[in-house]
């Protein structure tokens, strides 16, 4: 059976992640992978190239070179073995399912938060807290979006769940109760 | 040690200069896989379903699974040349066939390239083969007749222009004898005909042709094959392509007449792609979408608006059927989708009953609109004279006395179905057709002897082609009965000098 991006990135990325606490190294390795990351964003043609039937493989391996050159040896590692494999153009999913288990190890949970106007830096550090509280986590990591349509309140979304407290959401129950 | 993204963006973008020609020409894929009729090929990542690629050797190819490390492509061709390993490429169009004037009269293959040795086929347009069926807004509700010729079909199940009325019924039932007559009488009536032969035995569409010809059906006529040794891909486009074909007449206010011989075989050839594509199979292995598959081609038959001209294609799709069972899976998809059916009933035609058609389970639901006022009015008691025959049929069988009302409705019967008998390739114009339903509904027949209706009518005929020309020729022209009392004049001034031979 082929495996799926999910599943492949779900393989290489928990592995990376247990060998690099093994190590000792998840902190260094996730700097790494940020970097990783930026280049991909920033050189889309390399991925391309690197994935191209008509490129030889020895001018791949160039490109590979540069990026595990200065690399820590786990890093280096994974980015030969994926070459090896055929699995390169899963980097991009292997290092977000790493962050994912990073957060997940860090008790960090990831949101965004969407106001009418800006959050203060007060408001915000009271809604971190209080949302950790609830979700049990030891750090909340905010994404402010402001969306003047919902026109005051707050809604909160992360991973699968969404805490919909604006005056939009409230207004249209009134209205709903009104009408029956 | 450790990355830093600047340095290493820098490096990369360095080593990516040398590589620009290259990436640009990354819409080329390569075969990791052929056989039977289907490749896979990865590297066509922008690659769109239904676009048209290019093999090596010239052969051409339907994108159809986009997966997410391949493309499964359909074949249209011949595959023996096409090596794994080869590469394939994007052309950006989707699959077009060659439509106009100039295919009339020809034979073809399904991507629209002579097969009849006539020589090269120049056109200057093309059409794409999947076209979206034109919409609510654009059509018109069908009113125009168009006369098959054939007295039991004009009569008890006409088809009007723009309509879709499936043909049914097994093997060797004079399906595609119906299609040959209905074409044949389409001289002189302003319509061009396609027929497509899906799966036909090339010596059958071969002899098909010669008769056409010979009745001079090519001259408003293109057939489109795909014999049974075609690959797969082949059978399954070309009802597609007849439709494309006639769809660019239809939009240039011409009416079409299209029949699909059969959809059976184009069915059986898309569960086979499908299977090798390994798409999963539903019932009776057919993929899950092959409803679909006969819905859109049937959707592109429309009568069209005044606006758009008010061209029409009339579809005439055929089906066979396994010992008569209509309640399998792809004779109920198009049962429910076309505008009623002919059913040919295996029984009726090797009981002499020639044209088959059951009259009980035949209907139109739109033709009606589209009868002639004479038509509908001899025609109007048809049925139920059948149905009563039928029923009265077996109680007959056991001898003994019946009423005088009841031997006359057996003897109505039986000249009813001796009446809408006929032999192939004599199709009637619809004043005749009237003429001796006419004659039949009025009584006429009662005391003639079954074995002698068909001299009858020949005869008939005659005597109204040499005597009363006016009367037939009023049918023609308004549409409706002439005046009775003239009409029956002439049927009795002619009933008197008829020489019956038969005693029955
Ligand atoms: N109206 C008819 N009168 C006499 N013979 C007919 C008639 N219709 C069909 N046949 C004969 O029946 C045979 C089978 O007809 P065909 O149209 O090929 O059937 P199908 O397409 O259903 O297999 C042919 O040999 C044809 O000549
Ligand atoms: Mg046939």
């Amino acid at each position: 059976m082929k495996l799926n991006k999910t599943m492949i990135a779900h393989r290489y990325g928990s592995a990376l992640f247990e060998l690099a606490i093994e190590k000792d190294e998840r902190q260094s390795i996730k700097d790494e992978l940020t970097e990783l990351q930026q280049v991909l964003v920033e050189e889309p043609k390399m991925m391309l190239l690197l994935t191209s039937k008509q490129i030889a493989k020895k001018d791949k391996q160039s490109f590979i070179k540069v990026l595990s050159d200065s690399a820590s040896e786990v890093v280096k590692n994974l980015l030969e073995m994926l070459f090896d494999y055929d699995r390169i153009a899963d980097l991009d999913v292997i290092i977000a399912e790493y962050f994912r288990l990073n957060d997940e190890y860090e008790k960090t949970v990831r949101a965004t938060v969407t106001t009418a106007v800006a959050l203060d830096e007060k408001q915000k550090a009271n809604l971190e807290s209080s949302f950790a509280r609830v979700v049990g986590a030891s750090k909340v990591v905010l994404e402010e979006k402001i969306d003047p349509d919902i026109i005051g309140g707050v809604i909160l979304k992360s991973n699968n769940y969404i805490y919909d407290g604006s005056l939009k959401l409230k207004f249209a129950r009134i209205k709903r109760m009104l009408l029956k | 040690m450790s990355i830093k993204a600047e340095e290493i963006s820098a490096l990369i973008k360095q080593q990516l200069a040398n590589y620009h020609d290259e990436l640009k020409v990354d819409e080329v894929g390569t075969v990791t896989y052929v056989g039977d009729g289907i490749a896979r090929a990865t590297g066509l990542d922008n690659a769109l379903a239904g676009e048209l690629l290019e093999f090596d050797d010239g052969t051409l190819g339907m994108a159809q699974n986009l997966e997410s490390n391949d493309v499964g492509i359909v074949i249209l061709g011949s595959y023996q040349e096409i090596r794994e390993g080869d590469s394939v490429k994007r052309t950006g169009r989707i699959m077009e066939v060659p439509v106009g004037d100039q295919l009339i009269g020809r034979v073809v293959n399904p991507l629209g390239q002579a097969i009849d040795g006539l020589g090269e086929i120049k056109v200057d347009k093309t059409r794409p083969v999947e076209k979206k069926a034109p919409g609510v807004m654009q059509r018109k509700s069908v009113s125009e007749p168009l006369q098959t010729g054939i007295k039991a079909i004009d009569a008890l199940v006409p088809i009007g222009r723009g309509q879709r009325e499936l043909v049914i019924g097994d093997r060797k039932t004079g399906k595609t004898s119906v299609a040959i007559d209905t074409i044949i009488n389409q001289k002189d009536q302003n319509m061009i005909c396609i027929y497509v032969a899906i799966g036909q035995k090339e010596s059958t569409v071969r002899s098909q042709v010669e008769t056409l010809r010979s009745y001079g059906a090519m001259d408003y006529t293109i057939v489109v094959s795909a014999g049974p040794s075609s690959p797969a891909p082949l059978l399954w486009l070309a009802p597609y392509s007849g439709a494309a074909m006639g769809e660019e007449f239809m939009y240039n206010g011409k009416h079409v007449l299209i029949i699909y011989d059969d959809l059976t075989k184009q069915a059986d050839a898309y569960r086979e792609l499908s299977l090798i594509l390994r798409r999963p199979p539903g019932r009776e292995a057919y993929p899950g979408d092959v409803f679909y598959l006969h819905s859109r081609l049937l959707e592109r038959a429309a009568k069209l608006s005044d606006e758009l001209g008010g061209g029409s294609m009339t579809a005439l799709p055929f089906i066979e059927t396994k010992a008569g069972d209509v309640s399998a899976y792809i004779p109920t998809n198009v049962i429910s989708i076309t505008d009623g059916q002919i059913f040919l009933d295996s029984n009726n035609f090797y009981s002499g009953i020639r044209p088959a058609i059951d009259a009980g389970t035949s209907v139109s639901r739109v033709g009606g609109a589209a009868q002639i006022k004479a038509m509908k009015k001899v025609s109007g008691t048809l049925r139920l004279d059948l149905a009563s025959y039928r029923e009265l049929e077996s109680f007959a069988q056991f001898g003994s006395d019946l009423d005088a009302a009841t031997q006359a409705k057996l003897n109505r019967g039986r000249r009813t179905v001796e009446v809408l008998k006929q032999p192939l390739h004599e199709p009637l114009v619809v004043e005749k057709q009237v003429l001796i339903l006419y004659a039949l509904t009025h009584g006429f027949l009662d005391t003639v002897p079954v074995d002698d209706i068909m001299r009858y009518q020949g005869e008939l005929f005659a005597f109204f082609d040499n005597n009363h020309k006016e009367l037939l020729d009023s049918i023609k022209e308004t549409g409706v009965l002439p005046d009775t009392a003239k009409l029956d004049k002439a049927i009795s001034d002619f009933a008197e000098s008829f020489q019956p031979v038969s005693t029955k």
